[in-house]
């Protein structure tokens, strides 16, 4: 073998639309590979925005990844984007689910509801994260800790492009109001 | 009663927010440098989203370990119930209306209008493409497949497979690429391990692959045999320092064709059992030497699940004594110890 033609094909790391074809043909290591990369980002933002159940919304994350990998563009440069948008829709639904549930047992139980949010945070920035709606709290932790640009944010959440800087908006200025308050 | 703040106040969020471009940006700028309301602005924004970010605790790694196991035990489940393809979705409107003869001609027509015999297509709808998996040996091994002229293709990039293909009569061919030319398997399992740019090894475990190089007969290989190529030449040492004892020490020899040696691991094999283990039970054979790594332990784990889906339950019992052997930490331990003892 010519030397020439070894040193022209180097060891890559699979890009992230050949793992994710990969999966779409049942080779679960590829998903291993894809859970490596992401999984820790996702798990960071899961317990962000659905602090109580986070494992299990990023598992059902990467169960639902096995059935839509063959719908994962092909082009795309990267999957985080799609990845983030599926572990907010996940979050979203297991969090309306919880809601269901929490008023049908508190319905049950004759008790007023406790008050939004995680008696258990100890942080000041967690209890006031835990005030903001959801869809604040997903918005601006997409924006300010992941990075992410108001136009990708509006498309993994399908939401127009002024909601995201509305939420974003009325995020930024409820948090800093609860510390204001907390500080007094 | 609190003084009148800045009116441009809004444009600290909204430069912040890239909603702002172009001239209103520079203006913006401009303003930034003499208005301090607007710099405390800008300052109260930069600080939330410093603690937002500075509050990002580290992952739990344990937590992740444990996630990751059960994740893909579960992906592995999902991935194996049966989804309904093209092939299926057709048998099925076909027998839907089966009782409607017009309907019948109507839909042989458009068949054949589609270039493709009606009877064609309906023994793919019948059979289907073959099952093949691929398991890659480390994260950064490559492989794609794709059906040509009716050939169902895997091409090998660099690093350790391990490959399972079942195969009806029926089927469309299976070629697996390789650098120096391909293998045709007829219904297999095996291991290729590919290394700048060449083919180094090939195991066969169950069944019978035909190996055709470039410019050479083509071999046939079958369950037990192992094909090695030939050692690359030693680079040049000086002569008159080689030791004797070096002599013994001989490059390995040329491409062959026979059973595979014992190796260590084969030998604790023989431990777990009396009677020689099939090829086939090894825990994830393409990972030899990168047993450490998650990767490793999810395709021994995985393959064990595999045997006990398919019914071979003796083999899943000495793949899972495998897996305890070599993840004596793994995190499908006892799992693995309970289904071994049984």
């Amino acid at each position: 073998m010519s030397a020439a033609k070894i040193s022209t094909i180097r060891p890559t790391a699979p890009s992230d639309s050949i793992l994710l074809a990969r999966v779409a043909e049942g080779d679960m290591s590829a998903l291993g590979v894809l859970y490596d990369r992401y999984a820790a980002a996702l798990l960071r933002f899961a317990q962000r925005v659905a602090p109580r159940e986070a494992e299990d919304v990023v598992q059902m994350v990467f169960l639902r990844v096995v059935k839509l990998a063959v719908t994962f563009e092909r082009d795309a440069p990267s999957a985080r984007p799609w990845l983030f948008a599926i572990t907010s829709r996940v979050a979203q639904e297991r969090k309306r689910a919880l809601r269901r549930w929490t008023r049908a047992l508190m319905r049950m139980s004759d008790q007023p509801p406790r008050p939004h949010g995680n008696p258990d945070a100890r942080r000041d920035l967690d209890r006031g994260l835990a005030r903001l709606s959801m869809d604040k709290r997903t918005v601006l932790v997409l924006a300010e800790v992941e990075g992410f640009a108001g136009e990708e944010i509006a498309t993994m959440l399908s939401i127009p492009i002024g909601t995201v800087w509305t939420r974003l908006h009325h995020a930024r200025r409820e948090l800093r109001r609860y510390h204001e308050e907390d500080r007094r | 009663m609190s003084a009148a703040r800045c009116t441009r106040l809004w444009e600290v969020e909204a430069a912040r927010d890239r909603r702002l471009s172009g001239t209103a940006l520079g203006a913006h700028a401009a303003h930034l440098a003499g208005c301090s309301d607007c710099r405390r602005e800008r300052d109260a924004l930069d600080g939330l989203a410093g603690r937002l970010r500075a509050a990002e605790s580290p992952a739990d790694e344990i937590a992740l370990r444990r996630l990751r196991q059960t994740t893909l035990e579960r992906a592995f489940e999902l991935s194996r119930t049966p989804v309904e393809t093209t092939g299926r979705r057709f048998a099925a409107a076909v027998a839907s209306v089966a009782r409607a003869p017009l309907a019948i001609a109507l839909a042989a027509l458009a068949l054949i209008a589609l270039g493709g015999t009606a009877s064609n297509l309906l023994r793919h709808a019948r059979h289907g493409a073959p099952s093949i998996r691929v398991i890659a040996g480390a994260s950064g091994a490559t492989w794609t497949r794709r059906s040509l002229k009716g050939v169902e293709q895997v091409e090998l990039g660099e690093g350790a497979f391990s490959l399972v293909v079942r195969r009806r009569a029926h089927d469309p061919r299976v070629i697996v690429r390789v650098p120096e030319g391909e293998i045709e398997d007829f219904g297999t399992a095996f291991d290729v391990r590919v290394r700048a740019g060449r083919t180094e090894r090939i195991a066969v475990r169950e069944g019978v692959v035909s190996f055709r190089r470039h410019g050479s007969a083509p071999l046939r290989l079958t369950a037990g045999m192992v094909w090695k190529a030939e050692a690359a030449p030693p680079p040049p040492a000086p002569v008159a320092a080689a030791p004797v004892a070096r002599m013994q020490d001989a490059p390995a020899p040329p491409a062959l064709v026979a059973p595979e040696q014992p190796t260590p691991r084969a030998k604790r094999r023989s431990h777990l059992s009396a009677a020689p283990l099939p090829a086939s039970v090894s825990t994830a054979p393409a990972l030899r030497g990168d047993a450490s790594t998650a990767v490793a332990e999810d395709a021994a784990y995985l393959h064990v699940l595999a045997l006990v889906r398919e019914g071979r339950s003796e083999e899943a019992k000495l793949a899972a004594a495998l897996y305890v052997q070599d993840f004596p930490n793994g995190f499908r331990r006892v799992e693995m110890q309970r289904l071994a003892a049984r």
